[in-house]
């Protein structure tokens, strides 16, 4: 056997380094700091309407862990009075309920009436969530909107309402909260604040 | 200490493991070093492999939503099978290039 010395040093190079940050990533606070670093924090404040932000949700109707989360933040935000309308967000996924569908139905449960309810049921990323839904919303003159989803998805998601032309106040709703403790939940937070970063940069190259 | 429950578990077994080996195959040092040495390169080749899946599923993904206007979540990037499956490929890849270059 005679491997190219440089390539198998570069390749235990890459792996120390792997090594490293799966071990940084799990055992510091490494990715808390980074996720606090990005993280939007919640302003909650009367507005003109609630919009609760797509996730996903399952074949046989069941939402996401983070749909639900997002979901129960904006009914408890309609029941405390702080918006007279209610936005649900989210498409259908490979065969699934549209999920906004699913989550108007939760919120009549919850006894959200009718028409205080408005759905998006088509949008497939933010970008397309905040134009159809600025569209709708401009058509009723609502100016400022209390925007719900999870503190790293806001990052990104608040700027691209707030060039909608409303006032955006967020409201988190985590699944993963930015101080989860354990080498789980860690490395979960920092593939998680990875993707969003990754997210961000991407909607910034195309602006 | 829940924490540092599997590291230490990990640490134990390989210990175990080592010196099951040492009587059994008579290994040394030597061989643990390049057995070290081995499992970097494997590992640092996973994600070289790993990261020209991504960046090349990240361009093509945004590719064809251009062109066609079908869309492709880039969430599918995120999913374990990703995962799984460029290990598969890492370890051909290795392989590959220790057999071209033996």
């Amino acid at each position: 056997m005679n491997r190219t010395p440089l390539c198998a040093k570069l390749l235990q190079a890459l792996g120390v380094l792997g090594i490293v940050g799966v071990l940084l990533s799990a055992y510091t606070p490494l990715p808390n700091a980074l996720a606090r670093a990005l993280a939007v924090s919640s302003r909650i404040q009367p507005a003109d309407a609630i919009v609760v932000l797509g996730a996903s949700v399952f074949r046989d109707g069941t939402l996401s862990d983070s749909s639900l989360r997002r979901t129960v933040q904006g009914l408890v935000l309609y029941h405390q009075g702080l918006a007279p309308l209610l936005v649900l967000s989210g498409t259908t996924y490979e065969g699934s309920p549209v999920e906004a569908e699913v989550r108007a139905a939760l919120a009549r449960q919850l006894q959200v009436p009718e028409k205080a309810i408005l759905l998006e049921p088509h949008a497939q990323t933010t970008a397309e969530e905040a134009a159809n839904i600025a569209a709708k919303l401009h058509q009723r003159g609502v100016r400022s909107i209390l925007l719900v989803s999870s503190s790293l998805h806001l990052a990104r998601a608040v700027p691209r309402f707030e060039k909608m032309g409303f006032r955006v106040f967020p409201a988190v709703a985590d699944n993963l909260p930015v101080d989860t403790d354990g080498p789980d939940g860690r490395l979960a937070l920092m593939t998680y604040t990875l993707r969003e970063a990754a997210g961000r940069w991407l909607y910034r190259l195309g602006d | 200490m829940d924490k540092l429950y599997v590291p230490l578990l990990i640490l134990m077994t390989s210990a175990f493991g080592y010196l099951y080996v040492k009587r059994r195959w008579g290994v040394g040092g030597a061989n643990l070093r390049q057995a070290f040495c081995t499992a970097l390169e494997l590992i640092g080749c996973w994600m070289l492999v790993y990261g020209a899946n991504l960046l090349f599923g990240l361009v093509l993904i945004l590719l064809i939503r251009r062109l066609t206007g079908f869309f492709i979540s880039l969430y599918v990037l995120n999913g374990i099978m990703l995962v799984l499956l460029t290990v598969l490929q890492a370890l051909v890849f290795y392989h590959l290039w220790r057999g071209g270059k033996g």
